[in-house]
């Protein structure tokens, strides 16, 4: 049997069409057709002065805004200097407060969106304060609910003082202890766990394969992370906090059963990158738990240079020398959905050339398709929001 | 590297456990004639060295732009060869899904919009002065 789903979805989503071949109940076979909203923002940026040209960056994705704009940002670095390291200390790491910021909010109310797919009310909703707590955050201290605006080629638009930088630890500190008790919820709701359980397993040999990236890669047992394997920006001053590769340790079970999901196991001291080998969605949830409780620490490490009073003239951003020609620039960050590869090439005048963007979203699609089959198609909803992608990234 | 290396070059990259990064195609008719396509890929991490960046490079002549297909050898790329295809109208040969990956169905078949002869923007925006006075 054929069950067409979409490309127009009831609620605020983006379009995109999936075609379940069933037996029965069981999905055999899932062909996903994305692409219904092209923008054509490769060939937008093209003419435009490099500069200029973060807006389009910026305007990729929704709920990636940071991570794009500082992985393109670090693209005209690479051609216009100034040097990696060179840039001012206090510039890098507001820059990396804003990543860590915008993996905070989209993990938070990713788990919260996974409770949606089994219908458990009292776990969406408290994702969904959580999260608009941390958005109002995001407001407060840079100036934009989606983290817009904050980054700019040569360093960031705004800055943080130390005082503001004080509160928003204070803060992260209370939103921290909330996150463990929400955690607490789902540990304790039978219902859900049993959904999570074995539904949409995405092989390791798959995700190997695929060039999986992100969560989805992470939950399959794929040990990677850009912000560990790669090391940009402010995250090189702080490589102690991912630990070595293959430091996680294994789920700790609290019974005969398999080991279900709660808050993260992992104490204040421990330091890696959270990695799990079963590849269902439960691995995934977990994975995204475990990120955002590294993502609090990780934040007052980050935010406890930027308490101190800046050295005076310290400027927010480094002029640019113009743009090399004879060669590309390439910048990446681990965006909370996995890596984002920004490639950048330009011509005399100092205008972009060719802009390409690989988005995390855009690597894991493929995945989706083939961690379905098996799965009851109900199930499908439930799948698609532990994968978390976004739609808007390939339609760029 | 020349076209038939292509495969090898990659194929010993994920061999060596490097990751995919991206795949760009650049239309550089006007600089020297041909169509660039680069495959970029991260060598793992070792002790405390990083990871390093390795692109691979291939030149496609204008004429008769195809390159053989690395989806079979990696399979992470097969979309961005399925892209490249509708982009920029570079063949990918031997690609295991010949469908259209970005462009609907309607498109024209010989229009390519990432190649440079189409203008990133229109001449003149819609609304303005300048394209009702085309208008007319």
């Amino acid at each position: 049997m054929e069950v067409p789903v979409g490309p127009i979805h009831a609620g605020i989503i983006e379009p995109g069409h999936f075609r379940f071949s069933t037996i029965g109940e069981r999905i055999l076979h899932l062909d996903a057709r994305l692409f219904f909203t092209h923008r054509g923002l490769e060939k937008s940026a093209e003419g435009l002065p490099a500069g200029r040209a973060l807006v389009v960056a910026e305007h990729l994705c929704g709920v990636c805004s940071a991570a794009n704009a500082v992985a393109y940002c670090q693209a005209v670095e690479a051609l216009a200097g100034p040097a990696a390291g060179d840039l001012p200390p206090r510039a890098a790491g507001v820059r990396a407060v804003a990543l860590e910021l915008e993996r905070l909010y989209n993990h938070v109310g990713d788990v919260g969106n996974v409770c949606a797919g089994v219908g458990f009310a009292a776990g969406t909703m408290h994702g969904a304060r959580l999260r608009e707590a941390l958005l109002r955050l995001n407001e407060t201290v840079l100036g934009h609910r989606y983290l817009r605006h904050v980054c700019a080629p040569g360093g960031v638009r705004r800055g943080l003082s130390p005082r503001f930088a004080e509160g928003l630890a204070r803060e992260l500190h209370k939103l921290r202890r909330e996150f463990d008790r929400f955690c607490d919820l789902l540990a304790d709701e039978d219902s859900l766990q049993e959904r999570l359980l074995g539904t949409g397993v995405l092989p390791r040999e798959v995700a190997v394969a695929l060039g999986a990236v992100g969560v989805a890669a992470r939950a399959s047992g794929v040990d990677v992370d850009l912000r560990r394997d790669l090391p940009y920006g402010a995250y090189a001053r702080h490589q102690d906090e991912f630990g070595e590769p293959g430091a996680w340790p294994a789920p700790r079970r609290g019974g005969l059963g398999p080991w279900r999901i709660g808050r993260t196991q992992a104490d204040l001291g421990f330091r890696g990158v959270p990695t799990y080998d079963a590849g269902d969605v439960r691995a995934r949830v977990q994975v995204r738990i475990d990120e955002t409780h590294r993502s609090f620490l990780l934040l007052q490490a980050l935010l406890e240079p930027l308490r101190e009073e800046p050295p005076a003239r310290e400027p927010l951003r480094v002029p640019l020398g113009p743009l090399a020609t004879d060669r590309a620039g390439v910048g990446w960050t681990e965006s909370p959905r996995g890596a984002s590869v920004h490639w950048l090439m330009a011509d005399t005048e100092g205008r972009v050339l060719r802009y390409h963007a690989r988005t995390a979203s855009f690597a894991n699609w493929p995945c989706v398709a083939l961690a379905a089959p098996g799965n009851m198609v109900p199930d499908f909803p439930l799948i698609n929001k532990s994968f978390e992608l976004c739609y808007a990234c390939c339609d760029r | 590297v020349p076209p038939e290396a292509l495969v090898d070059a990659c194929a010993r990259q994920i061999g060596a456990g490097a990751r995919l990064l991206t795949v760009v195609a650049t239309d550089e008719r006007e600089r020297d004639g041909v169509f660039r396509l680069r495959y970029l890929f991260a060598a793992p991490r070792e002790g405390s060295h990083p990871g390093r960046i390795t692109s691979i490079e291939l030149r496609l002549d204008a004429a008769h732009p195809s390159f053989p297909s690395v989806t079979a050898a990696a399979p992470a790329v097969h979309w961005d060869e399925r892209e490249v295809r509708d982009l920029f109208g570079l063949e990918p040969r031997g690609h295991p899904d010949p469908r259209r990956l970005v462009l609907d169905d309607d498109w024209p078949d010989d229009r390519y919009p990432l190649r440079r002869v189409l203008p990133a923007r229109p001449r003149s925006r819609p609304g303005t002065r300048a394209a009702r006075a085309a208008r007319a």
